[in-house]
């Protein structure tokens, strides 16, 4: 199935652009397009699915709608 | 924060300010600067829902006989913008036991005109106020006039405040006094007390024990010590009570240690003189 | 290096202070502030707050409230579409309250109406249902073992440990060793402009933010992952914002002014009030931190031992990057062969802190530098002489393996320092003085943490150069310093340069205004942009010489061949006729080493700033009286761009510093309620209370920075405490363990 992902922030330059079209397997989850994509954080990360804030492990469904978050992050 | 709708009265003459009073009575706040008032409606805590502004009566705002003295008091209250718009009635009215103009007014034997529509009362300084906050005016009555003695001339006098800034600070504590010396001995001692009780005090005490007797250091250490005792002060966000008391032992030791080296400032009609 | 010929300008637009190119505005009264701005048909909105610090949730009521006529919104967490979180590093803090509360103020209803009046009314009539639960307001009621939690985790946000070497043998073969604790308070950054904006969706669908911030592009990141939508339909502009100071840095107003426009689809107003500033606004971290240090008898330091506690109150916000910078700033500039930091971020139910200038460097700065002046006491030593022997030098490696690039310009100014250390005579008879200094030091930047700034500039052809970058001027000036770098680059004078600036509309990503960066972050973005314009416009300018690029030369805004000469505006007018840009976007990599020390994000930075300043007081212990008499500060700030710019940044920071010092402390009653919200109360220094302020600058040069330039903004607070508290303690012989110094802990 696939999957439309849109990257945020600094990922759009490490990540190859904006927006994306991701091949998963039927079954796959949140994390799954994470792979797919090379993105590596898993912590800092924010993942929005169809308008709603999505968890690692949430199942995918053909169509969905992802925006991968970086960590804004910030120091001094 | 409050937006609610506030009736303002600004009457053009002393008698219509009265009339308005006699009527309104509780339910009107009177209001010259503003400078306290317009922070309490802000805050929301105003009871009152009517101002009688008292800027346009004209009979409010004269000084029959200046004395320099004051002048130099009021210079340390908050800060040029306010010292602009408020006024002594005004400090008098709010009646904070932090008040800067008020410990002066005590030095001075002031008394306060209280007027009402059909008559009127002179109020000594400190029979005035009750309380913080609190002042035996009475809900049609207006501040009119305030009477203070001239004082002799070649008396010492002194004010100063404690603030945790040097600029729009409330005083943590004030003091005020007068002195005259002859001779080296003091003829009488006038000291008051803010924010160290619930009003404005005079240092009875301190003053009894300082009549007749030669100003040297141990008189000093006795009056600063006598005054520190005659407060009553608290602890809250600008100072502890322990600190207001030695503070008060510091700053009226240091004042009259200045007068006995011959630093202090003196009343001298038409200049100021001192240091 | 220290060089004297690389830091002067050659086309007369660095290292002079040149007026700010903002200046007339401010000073006509016609700039208009973020919350000055009054949109049309605009709702006024409202936060409905938490009146308990601490509780659990169980009804909120907000039917009546809605009733109200004129009342177009009143949201709570349900309305929330998406992420109910926000925070610069971790997105814990609800945006609005949901099963509990942490601090008094804590947003949990927004309302929009059609009127200040009926927004007042909605807010009363909202009834919420809390069942309180025990407040805590220390460091230490937080860490005690039966202390209720905060969060399901516990009271400890972050605990890290960090070290080098084996302390307890160092320790065993020291001459003196010191154990000491420190304290700091909580500190509020009270801006003259509080927290607020405007929001409003455009005819094209995009939701426009327009509020006091530092950080556009976060921002927008952070408002898109609540509403659930493409960052891409939103634009975030900052600009102008009446102050920051690290209090505007994490999400203020923005995201409650985007989900109330998003829902109304109106226009929104939400400023806070001043008070509501106080209750709600961010804080500095307070802090409590236990040193163990060792020396030899020469002074030689042998090991540090720093247990810090940082209070981050009710969540994180920066907290975990503040906690890293006390870390790497726990060991002062000095070389420490043996080291063990144990260092804790602590939940409290004392509101929110963040970022404030120095970012965990004041804290860690009031505590070794304390250290450092008592340890100087017990050797007997010069305070100055100590540090002299003890700083590291150029080309040393550091605490955290870090190669030190530049330590010449600190070396100098402590040999300046010792010039001006004397105790001068009292002025009265019961006062008695002292003289104090300390050492400050603090990274530029964001550390390891990758950080690509990119900035753009346009030539256009009427005559004018725009330069864009997303940092915000919140009165630091950077606007006219970055605009005299992009002057002297491109040899032109700066009246022909325009800035847009904190603009996601306009402006490239170049990140925020924090950390000291935006000099040598945006500034060297700008550059690299300058770079790309001058091949390209040196290629046009060969084609229109008809010869080849490499014998055209440039000098003043002009590429000269022969005889001929053509300026770089005809050339964007050529370039332009042709379809082509005259826009230049550059993305510059911060240099960083790869990999953070072991157990923290960020540390170690690889540009360090530097300042030494010499304090003098006048103490009068009858009144509990300290007057700050004379402040001398010699900073290594890298080439000035801006002498006056920057002196005036080491001069406020002094002063913070002084606040901080001897009067700030924001605190809170028994049941977690915010004491002192205003400037009545919350007492910050006036321009009666500031000393005499000299500032030197040593002349250095930094290879990495723009021409030469560090950063400036937060080095001018870092030492002040130790200063003032080692000058107190030579004028009255007791030394200060805690900030601020009140009179009533010493008379």
């Amino acid at each position: 199935m696939r999957v439309e992902v849109e990257l945020a922030g600094p990922y759009i330059y490490q990540y190859g652009g904006r927006l994306h079209t991701v091949e998963v397997d039927e079954g796959a989850k949140v994390e799954d397009v994470l792979k797919k994509l090379g993105i590596t954080e898993r912590i800092y990360i924010v993942i929005i699915k169809n308008g709603k804030a999505a968890k690692l492990d949430d199942p995918l469904s053909e169509g969905d709608k992802l925006i991968v978050f970086p960590p804004v992050g910030g120091g001094a | 924060m409050s937006y609610e709708s506030i009736i303002v009265y600004s009457p053009r003459s002393l008698a219509e300010a009265l009339d308005i009073l006699a009527q309104r009575r509780e339910q009107i706040r009177p209001i010259a600067g503003g400078t306290d008032v317009m922070v309490m409606i802000k805050d929301g805590v105003l009871k009152e829902k009517e101002l009688l502004n008292l800027s346009y009566v004209p009979e409010l705002s004269y000084i029959k006989e200046s004395d320099s003295s004051i002048l130099i008091a009021v210079r340390q209250i908050g800060s040029p913008q306010i010292q602009n718009l408020g006024t002594i009635g005004g400090n008098l009215g709010t009646a904070s036991p932090a008040g800067d103009s008020i410990p002066p007014l005590y030095v001075l034997n002031a008394t306060v005109k209280l007027q009402k529509v059909g008559g009127s009362r002179e109020v000594p300084i400190d029979k005035f106020f009750l309380g913080p906050r609190k002042t035996v005016r009475e809900p049609d009555e207006l501040i009119t006039e305030i009477k203070i003695e001239k004082m002799e001339p070649g008396t010492y006098y002194f004010f100063q405040k404690l603030g945790l800034r040097s600029a729009n600070a409330i005083s943590i504590v004030s003091a005020a006094g007068s002195l005259l010396l002859q001779e080296g001995t003091v003829k009488y001692l006038r000291l008051a007390l803010g924010a160290v009780a619930p009003t404005v005090i005079r240092a009875k005490d301190a003053e009894d024990a300082a009549k007749d007797q030669p100003l040297t250091e141990q008189l000093i250490d006795r009056i600063a010590r006598l005054a520190s005792e005659a407060t009553r002060p608290i602890t809250d966000i600008r100072g502890t009570a322990e600190y207001r008391r030695k503070a008060t032992y510091g700053v009226v030791y240091e004042a009259l240690y200045y007068i006995m080296k011959g630093m202090g400032k003196k009343v001298e009609y038409g200049v100021e003189s001192g240091s | 290096m220290t060089s004297t010929e690389s830091v002067v300008s050659r086309y007369e637009s660095l290292n002079r202070s040149i007026p700010r190119i903002d200046s007339e505005d401010k000073v006509r009264g016609t700039l208009l502030y973020v919350t000055d701005i009054r949109l049309e048909n605009a709702l006024y909105a409202f936060t409905f707050r938490s009146k308990v610090a601490h509780g659990k949730i169980n009804r909120i009521e907000t039917e009546d409230a809605e009733k109200v006529n004129g009342v177009k919104a009143v949201l709570t967490y349900k309305d929330i579409p998406s992420l109910n979180g926000y925070g610069a590093i971790v997105p814990e803090i609800p945006v609005l309250a949901y099963d509990k509360v942490r601090y008094y103020g804590e947003p949990i209803a927004l309302v929009a109406a059609e009127s200040v009046e009926a927004g007042l009314e909605a807010l009363s009539r909202i009834k919420v249902d809390i069942t309180p639960l025990p407040v805590i307001r220390s460091i230490e009621e937080a860490l005690d073992d039966n202390a209720p939690k905060i969060h399901e985790k516990g009271n400890i946000a972050r605990h890290t440990i960090v070290k080098k070497g084996n302390v307890d043998k160092a320790r065993a073969s020291a001459y003196v060793v010191l154990e000491r604790t420190y304290e700091t308070p909580m500190q509020k950054h009270m801006y003259l402009e509080p927290e607020g904006g405007v929001a409003y969706i455009d005819e094209n669908g995009t939701l426009n933010v327009i509020a006091g911030g530092q950080t556009p592009y976060r921002d927008k990141l952070q408002i898109a992952r609540v509403l659930g939508i493409s960052p891409d339909k939103i634009r975030v502009k900052n600009s102008p914002t009446g102050g920051a100071f690290g209090g505007k840095d994490d999400v203020t107003v923005q995201i409650h002014l985007a989900l109330l426009a998003y829902k109304t689809k109106r226009p929104v107003r939400l400023t806070w009030s001043r008070e509501e500033s106080g209750i709600a606004g961010f804080h500095r971290t307070s802090s409590k931190i236990k040193l163990r240090t060792a020396a030899a008898k020469d002074g030689t330091l042998l090991s540090n031992e720093a247990a810090i506690y940082l209070d981050s109150g009710a969540y994180q916000s920066f907290g975990p990057t503040i906690l890293d910078v006390s870390i790497e700033t726990i060991n002062g500039p000095y070389r420490v062969p043996n080291y063990y930091i144990d260092a804790y971020l602590v939940y409290t139910n004392n509101g929110l802190a963040s970022a404030f200038r120095g970012f965990g460097a004041p804290e860690s700065n009031f505590a070794i530098e304390s250290m450092m002046n008592e340890l100087a006491d017990e050797l007997k030593m010069d305070p100055i002489d100590l540090r002299l022997k003890n700083i590291l030098r150029t080309g040393e490696t550091g605490p955290f393996n870090n190669i030190i690039r530049h330590s010449e310009g600190l070396e100098e100014a402590l040999k300046r320092a010792k010039e001006v250390f004397y105790r001068p005579d009292p002025s009265t008879p019961f006062a008695r003085t002292g003289v104090g200094v300390a050492v400050a030091i603090k990274g530029v930047g964001f550390g390891t943490l990758p950080d690509f700034p990119t900035a753009a500039i346009e030539v256009v052809p009427e005559g004018k150069v725009r330069i864009m970058f997303s940092n915000v001027d919140y009165g630091q000036g950077i606007n006219t310093g970055n605009a005299q770098l992009v002057a002297e680059k491109l040899q032109i004078p700066v009246s022909q340069i325009e800035v847009y600036h904190s603009d996601t509309k306009y402006s490239p990503d170049t990140g925020g205004s924090s950390a000291s960066r935006s000099t040598f972050n945006a500034g060297n973005a700008l550059l690299a942009a300058c770079e790309k314009a001058l091949s390209e416009l040196r290629l046009e300018a060969a084609s229109y010489f008809m010869t080849s690029s490499s014998s055209v030369t440039y000098r003043g805004g002009n590429f000269y061949y022969k005889d001929r000469s053509i300026n770089i505006y005809e050339l964007a007018k050529r370039l332009r006729s042709r379809g082509k840009s005259t826009f230049f976007e550059a993305t510059y990599e911060v240099p960083r080493y790869p990999e953070p020390v072991e157990g923290t994000l960020e540390v170690p930075h690889m540009v360090y700033m530097y300042g030494v300043m010499v304090s003098k007081v006048e103490i009068d212990e009858m009144l509990g009286k300290i007057r700050p008499l004379e402040v001398d500060f010699i900073a290594d700030i890298g080439n000035v761009i801006n002498p006056a710019i920057a002196a005036g940044q080491i001069e406020g920071g002094v002063i913070q510093g002084l606040g901080y010092s001897l009067t700030e402390y924001y605190s809170y009653d028994k049941d977690g309620r915010p004491l002192n919200i205003n400037y009545t109360t919350y007492i910050v220094p006036t321009a009666k209370d500031s000393p005499m302020i000299n500032v030197e600058f040593v002349r250095t040069y930094e290879e990495l920075g723009p021409f030469g330039a560090k950063g400036v903004g937060e080095i001018g607070i870092i030492p002040v405490g130790a200063s003032i508290s080692d000058a107190v303690a030579d004028a009255i012989g007791k030394r200060p363990y805690r900030l601020p110094i009140l009179p009533w802990d010493f008379i």
